[in-house]
């Protein structure tokens, strides 16, 4: 596939679903003296790592003006430090490993699978590139154009992300959270080495940042190597507390129309304002999870059942929710249709089976099942080398603790059927919310109802 | 198949690979169907993956009837045994399985995952994968649904880059051959879909003789072969014997540039050639050869010129394609339209670079040390040890090869290398298929 995917997530990443974990990975976790907490995650299959450092900052942090510039830095992370120039990518494919990193609104991420006999070149390099990252131009401008080719891949050749895209800004027009990951293209095109050093400078250093290492190694193995080479650097004892701006409360339904000659279908995309862990509207973060599941998980599940089997109106019909968040989020209903299907029928049936939810609440039986499959993934993921630390690293940027993680399980087990009907009565305001259209038009157009002031 | 105990080892930390030791200890399992497995027992989590291919796929389904290899995969999942979809479904869910079919050109592929925690439940989801395998329910409701949304996929695969140039390239390259058939789905080829296709389809292809295998996880060889003989009980002995023609040559279109006209701001292009089979001699330095190329992520050629120096696109890679009856070896890469014209001419002057000049002695040395020392990497996970397993059975080699692979990669030298660029890579025969709306000028000032 494409090697170097830095990816950024968008708000529904892979556990939107609700498939996050059991939380039976077992870490153990310590903190250097410098304020950089120390993850491992023990897995003897083979004799391989994988050694990751997670900044706790994203594109939320980004200044006005400026979005798409933590992904733009986390791609100018490769390019060499004053010992390294050039970066060091060329060492990792010399001893077989993989490397990658990512982006998402509350976090950074940057990875290497290794054999374990190279993890400590591996911890010196990353160490290294935290605070002595160089940069020239000759190196920024071509990145530049390789993001705003990525952004064209992954938004501007589908039309259902730029409507996703659109969404999010009516949603979120004070909050980064409206603010694409990737930037918006005109802001990419004047981001430069300036932009991207500040950036690094604020927010890049031990006291920001966590050490995840999973595979075949334990935390009395890795903590002299962590000493070694994290526990030198200094503290950035100036490190700004973070300062997202608050979105208001919103008292109107928004309506987002996009056209496009490149749709042959058409696609509601609904997004309703709804909680984080941080800021949690008196509601239970997994009972928000569990109504995804129940909404969508599988073909019998209220959503599918009703829009695809019952009615037959629709193709698909697929619910997320990420508590995974800081300060705000969204709870999104994306269905895709037929062009000869009704736009209101749509938004008539999806809107009658959340009141309902909301009205008479869901069934012991849902709530079982649901929790039954969210449960199993916890299992799976022990598998995967590197997933456990994604999880962990997810939660640990999100405000959880490690023991938050590890008592998942109970935390699930604990949501009851009131608690979803609750969460779901709380979150399904019309009034707090944004409906996207996507549907076939001649020329490509976007329209925005209901907001009281125009966006920048 | 009563009385089968399960012997299980739970909670048993294992490593995969004891003391310092290169190898991965794989065996065949075989029980009393006639189906080998490929086997790798590991008892490093409660899981056991079970992945298999059938001889079949959208190149082995009668023409006019396109989609009918994709549709079965999809109802294979859909119920079975008498047991409706949403039920299949829930007991699939409430014994924590997951199960997964899939259908290529040439093949259909099935993965099946489950927990193992509780004996009698894995053997009720091995139970459930055999009734998939012997008794799917191919209900006309659930294919009608199916037809359904296969025909919406193909109105919005009309503006999906990607796919109109796969489209495009397989009636370049294949005409009328069953090869183009996965990408000549219509609406009416869908239409022409009945449920005795379905069926007819399955049997000639989900059989015990057309079939390969690999298992990893948490049983023990005899409760793999016990596994095995449940899951293949009852299944059809053997695979209708269908002849794949042969390919005549890509005559049509060598060195052409074919244009599918798209209104995206990136154009989706690919440049293919003939390639190198997998029996030949020379296959692993081609392997190297290709890796310096354009294989190898950002140590590559192609990598390093047209993202990394040009800013060109976000991604780039050449890489071979295997079918019974071709070989190809193909690059993709996307960029804006203005600037598709300079990326090819940049492409095409690396595959004449490397033909010239061979590769230096350092690229060698590195391409030899990334692929050996990542050879590790393909076991780091019981899931992708069993897909690995599978895929090597999928490519011909014998199971030798799991723990041969380096020392037979370490015999291939330099000379082999640059020998092999000149052998087996055609610049002259590039053809080029692109979809969106590209300026093919060979550059432009933006």
């Amino acid at each position: 596939m494409f090697p170097r995917l830095r990816s950024f997530w968008p708000v529904a990443v892979f556990f939107a679903c609700g498939a996050a974990a059991a939380g039976v990975f077992n870490p153990k976790t310590a903190t250097l003296k410098n304020g950089m907490q120390v993850v491992v995650i023990t897995n003897r299959l083979a004799p391989v790592v994988s050694h990751q450092v997670w900044y706790k900052i994203g594109s939320i942090d980004e200044s006005p003006g400026e979005s798409g510039n933590a992904h733009f830095l986390e791609h100018l992370m490769f390019k060499g430090t004053s010992t390294k120039p050039g970066g060091f990518s060329k060492e990792i494919a010399l001893v077989g490993g993989q490397e990658n990193a990512f982006t998402s609104r509350t976090l950074t991420g940057y990875y290497q699978n290794l054999p374990k006999q190279n993890l400590e070149t591996f911890m010196a390099l990353e160490a290294d590139r935290m605070t002595n990252l160089v940069l020239t131009d000759e190196q920024v401008v071509p990145e530049r154009q390789v993001v705003v080719e990525e952004r064209r891949t992954r938004i501007e050749n589908n039309p259902a992300a730029l409507l996703s895209e659109q969404v999010d800004a009516a949603l979120f027009r004070v909050s980064p959270y409206g603010l694409p990951v990737i930037g918006w293209k005109h802001e990419i095109e004047k981001l430069n080495t300036e932009t991207a050093l500040r950036f690094y400078k604020k927010w890049y250093a031990p006291n920001n940042a966590i050490l995840i290492v999973t595979g075949d190694i334990t935390l009395e193995e890795l903590m002299p190597l962590a000493e070694k080479h994290y526990g030198v650097i200094p503290a950035n004892e100036n490190l700004p507390k973070r300062n997202i701006p608050v979105e208001p409360p919103q008292t109107g339904r928004r309506t987002v129309v996009m056209k496009d000659p490149r749709a042959n279908a058409q696609i509601l995309n609904l997004a309703f304002r709804a909680p984080t862990l941080d800021n949690a509207w008196g509601l239970n973060p997994e009972a928000g999870e569990l109504l995804a599941q129940i909404l969508s998980g599988s073909d019998s599940s209220r959503l599918s059942a009703r829009l695809v089997y019952n009615d037959k109106i629709a193709h698909v019909a697929r619910a997320s929710y990420d508590s995974m968040s800081i300060h705000d989020n969204s709870f999104e209903i994306v269905v895709q249709f037929s062009a000869d299907i009704e736009r209101e029928r749509i938004l008539n049936a999806v809107s009658e089976e959340l009141q309902r939810v909301a009205k008479t609440g869901v069934s012991e039986d849902e709530l079982l099942k649901a929790r039954k499959k969210m449960l199993i993934e916890g299992v799976y993921a022990r598998d995967s080398l590197a997933l456990p630390a994604q999880i962990i690293g997810r939660a640990l940027t999100s405000g959880y603790s490690i023991s938050d993680v590890e008592e998942w399980p109970g935390r699930l087990e604990r949501a009851t059927a009131a608690d979803v009907q609750k969460f779901a009565a709380k979150v399904f305001d019309d009034a707090a919310s944004v409906v996207g259209w996507l549907m076939p038009g001649a020329e490509p157009s976007v329209e925005v109802k209901g907001v009281e002031n125009e966006r920048r | 198949m009563n009385g089968v105990k399960f012997f299980l080892i739970a909670g048993l930390f294992f490593g995969l690979l004891p003391g310092a030791s290169a190898q991965i200890d794989v065996k065949t399992v075989k029980g009393g169907t006639g189906v080998t497995a490929w086997f790798v027992e590991n008892h490093n989590v409660p899981l056991v993956y079970v992945n298999m291919t059938f001889k079949g796929g959208s190149a082995y389904a009668p023409a006019g009837k396109e989609g009918l290899s994709d549709l079965m995969a999809r109802l294979l999942t859909a119920g079975a045994g008498g047991v409706d979809k949403f039920e299949f479904q829930e007991k699939l869910d409430d014994l924590g399985v997951k199960l997964d079919v899939e259908s290529g050109i040439e093949s259909i592929d099935l993965s099946f995952q489950a927990v193992t925690e509780n004996a009698e439940n894995l053997q009720a989801a091995l139970r459930l994968l055999n009734s998939v395998l012997t008794r799917p329910n191919f209900s006309p409701e659930d294919l009608e649904h199916e037809k359904t949304l296969a025909k919406a996929a193909l109105k919005q695969l009309r503006s999906n880059g990607g796919y109109q140039m796969k489209k495009l390239r397989a009636e370049k390259l294949f005409g009328a051959h069953p090869y183009a058939r996965e990408y000549s789905v219509t609406e009416s080829s869908v239409d022409a879909i009945a449920v005795d296709d379905l069926r007819r389809f399955f049997t000639e292809r989900l059989a015990r003789d057309n079939v390969k295998v690999s298992i990893a996880g948490d049983l023990t060889p005899e409760a793999a072969a016990a596994a095995l003989d449940l899951i293949f009980n009852g299944v059809t002995e053997s695979a209708a014997k269908t002849e794949i023609p042969a390919v005549e040559a890509p005559a049509a279109g060598l060195a052409q540039t074919f244009v599918h006209k798209l209104s995206n701001p990136q154009s989706n292009i690919t440049l293919v050639q003939p390639g190198i089979s997998l029996a030949d001699e020379d296959y692993l330095a081609f392997t190297v050869m290709n890796h310096i190329l354009g294989g190898g992520s950002m140590s590559s050629r192609l990598y390093t010129e047209v993202r990394e120096k040009r800013g060109l696109t976000y991604g780039i890679s050449s890489y071979p394609e295997h079918f019974d009856k071709v070989d190809l070896i193909a690059v993709t890469v996307a960029t804006r339209n203005e600037k598709v014209g300079e990326t090819v001419g940049v492409v095409k002057a690396e595959w004449r670079k490397i033909v010239e000049s061979g590769v230096s002695p350092k690229e060698f040395e590195e391409a030899m040390a990334f692929l050996t020392g990542s050879y590790i990497m393909r076991f780091t996970s019981l899931a992708g040890i069993s897909s690995y397993l599978l895929m090597l059975q999928k490519l011909n080699k014998d199971i030798a090869y799991v723990n041969g692979r380096n020392s037979l990669l370490k015999k291939v030298t330099l000379q082999d290398v640059n020998r092999v660029a000149k052998k087996v890579l055609k610049p002259d025969q590039l053809m080029t298929v692109i979809s969106g709306e590209p300026n093919l000028a060979p550059s432009s000032s933006n």
